[in-house]
């Protein structure tokens, strides 16, 4: 055999080898389509509890049960406050468009360092403070306190859940760019 | 007697050989081949053969020269035979190292476009003095041609203000069929690939059917060996600002004689880190980079088969600072003006990331079916698997344990994978002597499976079928070119909503004709002008029709309409092009009218409520528009060794219903240089300076409220690169080029870069490029 017939015969089977690459890998189908890995964010919850006990406990619940796009949000409820009352708050954040759904508000707790809501009540409602710490004795906001002040009759509540990739980054007082949680309650006053 | 023997011999040596173009493989006539050191030598004929008979000593040195040709000096071993053939293949020269050369395509069937159509070519003397980072980069240089960028890695070319799905690029003979529709979705192509790259500039769809309409990109592979000799190159790249490294290289050869194989091997990878701007760095800008390919050809001019397969991947970083979470944060980031973070300068790619892999195989056949008709049958396989990588959908993740959160990052928010099968059968004919067409079918089947969390586009099967015939006629000063062309598209679309398990199913059809003419004609031996009028049609790509979801780092809001109906277009383009001896000027206007042009407008009174905010919601529409513009390129020969050259292009994109500007048409720019080239200098051969200023203006053309920031200022790039050719050993030659791209480090932002709303374009960048050939 010499060598231009060693060459034909190296190189015919490397033909068939490149054949077979494209014949085997003709899957048109790629990755599973179970997609559950990935959570979305689609129902926000602020429970207040009035420190006049009589009062008992209130939950507020924004939710769009498609996540983001298709149809807009299906519920946002009205905070309804008692003017001058003092409420110890907090928030939930869920993913109702599995079953069962899963609650992720532990997985802002366990990754407390590298997150913060934050908080904003439109003027004349009076003050929401952040209660809760993370590691480096920063807000973290899951846990709250809001009193009731001032003369405005109805305005809104906003709440922000900025993600931080580096926790070095988060000083307390300024969002990141890359928020997970951006949605607004109304408030009225009563 | 044993001195009688050796002078005998030393009389009856016979010095033989071929000299070709390296590229082209054709013969070159009127080579010169000289021995150095005596008067001795021949002239190469027609078919670039040459003989040198009764070469008397040990060894020769060869000096082969050719006009346009980089001289090329070999040494053999004569000593002990009597005959000696060689084969030398000669590289074009950079001599004219912008040079857009206009092909002959009266006589050639495999051109990228009709013969009267323009036809850009880079050389692969330009393509290695100008190879970038990214594929597209080194297209640049051809006037009307800009990129369209997402960072420093991720560069997709735009023609006279179309790209995408108004372009085809083909890779090898078989179009590219990646995910067209996104424009931080690059080709998937290596930089080393190219051997020549052809641009045609104006519609193209007779012969390559829809989506051709704004022009043709043309990967042209080096034809495959015709003798048996073993050749190869290395090449080596290494680029400053991103301390990127690159490697790459061929190795082809024949084997068997006339009814041989010849085949070549080729690979390449490449590793980059961060891109750095003059003042910081962009974080997660690096990517990686690895090709493989090889063809193998058998038969002849007659009847032939040739192979090709290659497998492409890649892993692109996207800039931390662009993954935003909604229109607020985008806003934050615009008014801050740079990054939050500058990290340290490194390699490591985190999330959000691409990864991509493109397999492409192709079997291509040919037959002379009598003396004047050759069918040609192209089958074309190609697998596109596109991963894209969130950082925000990896993070929350529930109650439940770690190794859900691995599986998580592991899986990406949007996995497409797009695989095209097409049948391309062509009749090339001469009907007369000056009469010649092509004739043929294109089938074509391509199916998406998409799976994760975005929705921009479904899954589909799409199917496509086109018949076509154009033909030339060719007179004294004038040739004629018409052609016409009709292709259905059948598209089969899978809906899968949101949170719902329930499919929905559509169909549609598109179908259209197309049709072409042109004219060239030469004024004179150094005048001729062209004209060129085409219909063309696109169907509408199913992100435009089904598109529902927020757009990643454009924090936009898409939502398509599955009603739309073809898009239309008229496109009109005239050439003229002077060449005497020491001037060259070629210059390019044109227009193409659309009806149903498919845009995404804003519809401000309906924004995207989401439990990320609000997002300014974008609907795709359709709007009767008009692209028109030129292109100009001028070059001087001062003296023979010193050149001066300029290019300018100009686009203008009009919305003529409602008489505004199209959005992210490219701003009007202008190159002026000068080349400097001389023969030898020392060990050097073939060296060159060139330097050239490259200016743009701002995009003053735009809707105010429409885009978050206004268009950036214009600015001023000085670039400049030296090289030349050093000879290693006999038949082995260095091209070594040193450049320097923004040289200045000047700050700057470019309106069609998608960064430019949170940085500044990268800052300077030294280039060392090293070409062996043997």
């Amino acid at each position: 055999m010499n060598a231009n017939t060693i060459a034909q015969r190296f190189l015919l089977s490397l033909a068939i080898a490149i054949m077979a690459l494209g014949l085997s890998a003709c899957s048109e189908h790629g990755h599973d389509h179970d997609h559950a890995d990935h959570d979305v964010v689609t129902t926000i919850e602020i429970e207040l509890t009035a420190s006049d006990t009589t009062l008992g406990k209130q939950v507020f619940t924004w939710e769009d049960l498609d996540g983001p796009g298709g149809a807009n949000p299906t519920r946002i409820d009205t905070l309804v406050l008692r003017a001058g009352m003092t409420y110890v708050g907090r928030v939930r954040i869920a993913n109702r468009s599995v079953s069962p759904s899963r609650d992720l508000t532990s997985t802002i707790e366990a990754e407390r360092d590298y997150h913060q809501f934050f908080y904003q009540l439109s003027d004349g409602l009076g003050a929401l403070t952040i209660t809760d710490k993370d590691s480096r004795q920063l807000p973290v906001g899951l846990a709250f306190a809001l009193n009731q002040s001032g003369s405005a009759p109805a305005g809104t509540l906003s709440v922000q859940l900025s993600h931080f990739d580096d926790a070095s980054t988060k000083n307390g007082t300024t969002p990141s760019d890359e928020t997970d949680v951006s949605v607004v309650f109304p408030v009225v006053v009563r | 007697m044993i001195t009688l023997f050796a002078l005998a011999v030393l009389l009856d040596v016979h010095v033989h050989g071929v000299v070709r173009d390296t590229l082209t493989r054709e013969p070159l006539h009127a080579a010169t081949i000289r021995i150095v050191g005596t008067t001795r030598g021949a002239v190469s004929d027609r078919d670039g053969v040459f003989h040198i008979h009764d070469v008397a000593a040990d060894s020769v040195l060869l000096q082969i020269s050719h006009v346009g040709y980089a001289t090329k000096r070999t040494m053999l071993a004569v000593r002990g035979r009597d005959d000696v053939r060689i084969e030398v293949l000669l590289a074009p020269s950079q001599r004219r190292s912008d040079e857009t050369v206009v092909i002959d395509s009266r006589t050639s069937h495999t051109s990228s476009a009709l013969p009267t159509q323009h036809v850009t070519e880079l050389s692969a003397a330009q393509i290695d003095e100008h190879r970038g980072q990214t594929f597209a980069d080194v297209l640049t240089r051809v006037p009307g041609v800009t990129v369209v960028q997402t960072g420093p890695s991720i560069s997709k070319p735009m023609i006279h203000g179309m790209m995408g799905q108004r372009i085809i690029l083909r890779n090898n003979g078989v179009v590219q069929e990646g995910q067209q529709w996104g424009a931080e979705h690059a080709p998937e192509i290596d930089p080393f690939t190219p051997a020549r790259i052809a641009v045609v500039k104006g519609p193209a769809s007779v012969m390559y059917g829809p989506n051709a309409m704004g022009g043709v990109i043309d990967v042209l592979p080096r034809p495959l060996p015709r003798d048996s000799v073993l050749h190869g190159e290395a090449s080596a790249n290494l680029f400053s600002n991103s301390g990127q490294g690159a490697i790459g290289g061929f190795l082809e050869d024949r084997v068997g004689g006339d009814l041989g194989v010849a085949y070549r091997v080729q690979g390449a990878i490449r590793r980059a880190g961060d891109a750095r701007t003059p003042t910081y760095v962009l974080g997660n800008t690096g990517f990686s980079e690895s090709s493989l390919g090889s063809t193998i050809g058998a038969g002849n001019d007659e009847l032939g088969v040739t192979v090709m397969g290659s497998l492409y991947s890649t892993t692109l970083g996207v800039f931390a600072g662009s993954h935003l979470g909604n229109a607020e944060d985008l806003r934050r980031a615009i008014e801050r003006g740079r990054p939050s973070t500058s990290p340290e300068f490194g390699y490591a790619i985190t999330s959000p990331r691409q990864e991509i892999s493109h397999t492409l195989l192709s079997v291509q056949g040919h037959a002379q079916l009598f003396d004047d008709a050759m069918l040609r049958v192209t089958y074309g396989w190609q697998q596109n698997n596109r991963s894209e990588f969130d950082a925000h959908n990896t993070r929350i993740i529930g109650p439940d344990s770690a190794a859900r959160l691995q599986r998580a990052l592991r899986t990406p928010a949007m996995n497409l994978l797009l695989t095209t099968y097409t049948l391309d059968t062509k009749l090339e004919h001469a009907l007369a002597d000056n009469v010649r067409g092509t004739a043929g079918i294109s089938a074509q089947r391509q199916v998406n499976d998409r799976s994760g969390t975005v929705f921009l586009v479904p899954d589909y099967v799409a199917w496509g079928l086109g018949g076509f015939a154009y033909e030339s006629l060719m007179l004294d000063n004038l040739t004629l070119s018409a052609g016409v062309r009709y292709d259905v598209r059948w598209l089969d679309v899978s809906l899968q909503r949101r949170n719902t398990t329930v499919r929905e199913e559509q169909q549609r059809t598109f179908a259209s004709l197309t049709a072409s003419a042109g004219a060239l004609y030469a004024i004179s031996d150094e005048q001729s002008i062209g004209l060129n009028i085409a219909r063309a049609w696109r169907p509408p790509q199913v992100n435009e029709l089904y598109a529902n979801d927020v757009h990643h780092g454009s924090a936009l809001y898409e939502i398509g309409d599955s009603t739309l109906h073809e898009e239309r277009s008229i496109g009109i383009d005239a050439t003229y092009t002077l060449s005497v001896r020491s001037v060259e000027v070629e210059a390019t206007v044109y227009a193409n009218m659309f009806d149903g042009y498919i845009l995404a407008l804003p519809d401000p009174t309906r924004p995207t409520i989401t439990v990320r905010g609000t997002f300014p919601t974008f609907r795709f529409t359709q709007v009767p528009a008009l692209i028109a513009g030129g292109d100009v390129s001028l070059r001087v020969n001062v003296i023979d060794e010193f050149q001066a050259y300029a290019t300018a292009s100009v686009v203008r994109g009009t919305d003529t219903r409602a008489q505004q500007p199209l959005f992210l048409m490219p701003s009007d720019r202008a190159r002026i240089g000068m080349h400097i080239h001389t023969d030898d200098v020392l060990a050097l051969h073939d060296a060159f300076v060139d330097v050239s200023v490259l200016g743009v203006r701002r995009q003053d053309r735009y809707v105010v409220g429409q885009d978050y920031a206004p268009p950036p200022a214009g600015y001023a790039l000085l670039d400049a690169s030296l090289g030349g050719m050093i000879d290693l050993a006999p038949s082995m030659q260095m091209r070594i080029t040193l450049s320097c791209n923004n040289i200045l480090n000047t700050q700057y932002r470019d309106y069609l870069n998608r960064y430019r709303y949170f940085a500044d374009d990268p800052g300077r960048n030294i280039i060392l490029r090293i070409t062996t050939m043997f």
